[in-house]
């Protein structure tokens, strides 16, 4: 393109107060009015005119068509250096974008081309935090107009107006074109590529300054967005200039940065937050294939009966495993079918929820036929558990635990570990039983180490692995050893 | 947020008056549902000599929902996977409210010593634990040594 203009100094010209001077005595904010809406004046575009043509507001493809007829009315167009060599005023080498997406917020983005060597492409300012902003905005904007909603408001009131740029034929005649595009499906990233170009982007925030004025209405939608955006963002602003951090470029990570979570509503924007969401997918899930609840008739209808001596440990105490309170003699407390026992309030909670027992996960529900599975006792039926654990019949239908699942490997370890309750305590003998009654079952808060497992669902582990666990867990089995005996409650010694 | 319920308070008591040899977890001043959680790795496993960091969360329902444990040290382990989720039952459908935070923690252990590739958590470890179990337990060793050993 026209390269004829590398040597002239650089003209820029304010949007605020129209006034223009040259970049190298009065650098790029406007000595008048020291507004930083500003752009560097070309010779294929001059915003002097495209102001004006803007004020016309006239249809866009109008503009560009009949464009040498408009200069007519173009006051400055006469004081144009180059307009000889300026065919087209719409050039579209330089952007200029503003909103205010919040009240007190105003935003402005100029970006321009380089056309020659003369003029070096400005890297972007580190400090400069609005220059992701733009670029994720104009992408939210972009789908914003695309859906019919004009993310821009564009009123007469306006302290300074707004380029709004025709869309270019696919066959871009500029080649070097890059710009930054916000209201054009075909964006800066899908034209031709090589050129050089400059974005400058602004921001100020002014309690009552020119331009604050109340958005369109029907931006409305993107005004809420990008106001929760900004509001989000303006805590850190300080912080980010101070530090000189550059913010992500990128706009996934950017939207996450300023969203905190990376997630907003449905959407998700980082891999973290993906992450999270599977998390959540797979505990459902899992909690899903847990038993489920009892009814509430059936667990209103375990007997309760008064902890007496007998329920105590060896030190004379005990505690309900699931509050881990202390239970004295002479509380009353729910017995399951199983014959552990524990606060009524606190098993209920838990039954009503999966129907096991916490310390052996035997239901309490009838299983004796698919027909009767999910029907409560009735009332007057008779228990099915006698409260004497010595006369309990053993009922072979009821599942005592949760059978090893297919998948489950050669460990014992992933599907299959053990219950508390489930192993032989100290100062007991009697190991507890599959599918028998468990006599004396004792539950303990501490999961057996593997490799002592005797529990009914692990299998023997091999003898190096014994030796290993044994190795590990020697002395927390000592440690744990009084522990055993009082603190896993629920059962007598 | 409501007072911490009491068992809770009885469970970090507990973690603090009688410490499991190897395994460490230290309720945050800020939340104390929020545990930070060390555990050693069993010896004669790949992970023997590391040590591994882990987050621990006690949900509102506690215990009536399981704690939300995490691996924060990278581990090379068939159960669990690039973000530190540990697939272990006790975690998920077999939690039981008689369960405690001390013996998921002691669980967890185990699993090192145990790994159980036929119920993978991550696909390509476990795959790789199966086909060649050699060359997996020296890519723990080495992940062990390289991330869990300060």
């Amino acid at each position: 393109m026209a390269d004829n203009g590398n040597q002239q100094r650089e003209l820029v010209y304010c949007h605020a107060c129209a006034s223009d001077w040259y970049r190298d005595q009065h650098g790029l904010n406007c000595p008048s009015c020291a507004s930083e809406v500003v752009e560097i004046i070309e010779e294929r575009s001059d915003p002097r005119r495209d102001h004006i043509d803007i004020s016309d507001d006239e249809d866009e493809d109008t503009v560009m068509g009949n464009n040498n007829d408009r200069l007519h009315h173009n006051p400055l167009h006469r004081h144009n250096p180059w307009r000889d060599n300026a065919p087209d005023p719409d050039d579209p080498g330089i952007e200029h974008v503003e909103w205010n997406p919040a009240p007190g917020v105003h935003l402005a983005r100029t970006s321009f081309r380089s056309t020659g060597p003369g003029m070096r492409p400005r890297p972007q300012d580190p400090n400069d935090i609005f220059a992701p902003l733009f670029q994720s905005f104009s992408t939210i904007l972009e789908g914003a107009a695309n859906a019919g909603r004009p993310p821009l408001r564009d009123g007469p009131t306006r302290a300074v107006s707004q380029i709004h740029r025709p869309a270019f034929p696919a066959g871009n005649i500029f080649p070097e074109h890059q710009h930054h595009h916000i209201h054009h499906h075909h964006g800066p990233w899908d034209g031709p590529q090589g050129g050089r170009s400059v974005f400058t982007a602004t921001g100020r925030w002014s309690p009552n300054g020119p331009g604050l004025f109340p958005n369109d209405r029907n931006g409305q939608n993107v005004q809420n967005v990008l106001a929760t955006l900004i509001q989000t963002m303006q805590a850190g602003i300080a912080e980010q200039r101070g530090q000189q951090t550059p913010m992500a470029t990128d706009l996934p990570a950017f939207i996450a940065q300023i969203l905190g979570n990376g997630a907003h509503g449905d959407a998700v924007f980082s891999d973290e937050a993906l992450d999270r969401i599977i998390t959540q997918m797979m505990e459902q899930t899992n909690t899903n294939s847990a038993p489920g609840p009892a009814s509430a008739a059936a667990i209103a209808a375990l007997p309760k009966k008064q902890v007496d001596k007998s329920m105590m440990g060896q030190d004379g105490k005990a505690e309900c495993s699931v509050c881990m309170d202390a239970v004295e003699i002479g509380d009353e407390v729910t017995v399951l079918p199983c014959n552990h026992w524990f606060h009524g309030d606190c098993v209920g909670a838990w039954l009503k929820e999966h129907d096991t027992c916490p310390h052996c996960r035997q239901g309490i529900m009838p299983k004796d036929g698919p027909q009767e599975a999910d029907a409560p006792r009735s009332p007057g039926q008779a228990p099915r558990h006698s409260l004497n654990p010595f006369m309990n019949p053993i009922d072979p239908n009821v599942n005592p635990g949760t059978p090893p699942s297919p998948g489950s490997g050669p460990y014992g370890i992933n599907n299959q570990l053990p219950m508390p309750g489930a192993f032989i305590q100290p100062g007991m003998q009697q190991p507890y039983v599959p599918g028998g009654y468990p006599r004396y079952p004792e539950p303990t808060n501490f999961v057996r180490p593997p490799g002592q497992h005797q529990g009914p669902y692990s299998q023997a582990p091999s003898p190096q692995q014994q030796q290993r666990h044994r190795r590990s867990f020697t002395s927390q089995r000592s440690n744990n050893g009084g522990e055993g005996s009082s603190g896993g409650g629920g059962q007598k010694a | 947020m409501s007072a911490l319920p009491k068992r809770i308070v009885k469970e970090t008591e507990r973690l603090m008056a009688e410490p499991v040899p190897g395994i460490s977890a230290v309720p945050h001043e800020d939340n104390l549902r929020y545990f930070d959680v060390m555990i050693h790795g069993p010896s004669q496993s790949p992970y023997e000599s590391g040590v591994f960091k882990l987050e621990l969360f006690l949900p509102d329902d506690y215990p009536m929902t399981p704690p939300k444990i995490r691996f924060l040290t990278k581990i090379y382990h068939p159960n669990i996977d690039k973000l530190g989720r540990i697939c272990l039952d006790v975690l998920k459908s077999n939690w039981s409210p008689a369960l405690q935070i001390r013996t998921i923690l002691l669980s967890i252990q185990a699993l090192l010593g145990a790994p159980n590739p036929d119920d993978p958590l991550a696909n390509d470890v476990a795959q790789r634990w199966k086909e060649d179990e050699q060359a997996a337990i020296q890519t723990a060793r080495e992940w062990t040594r390289q991330y869990a050993m300060a």
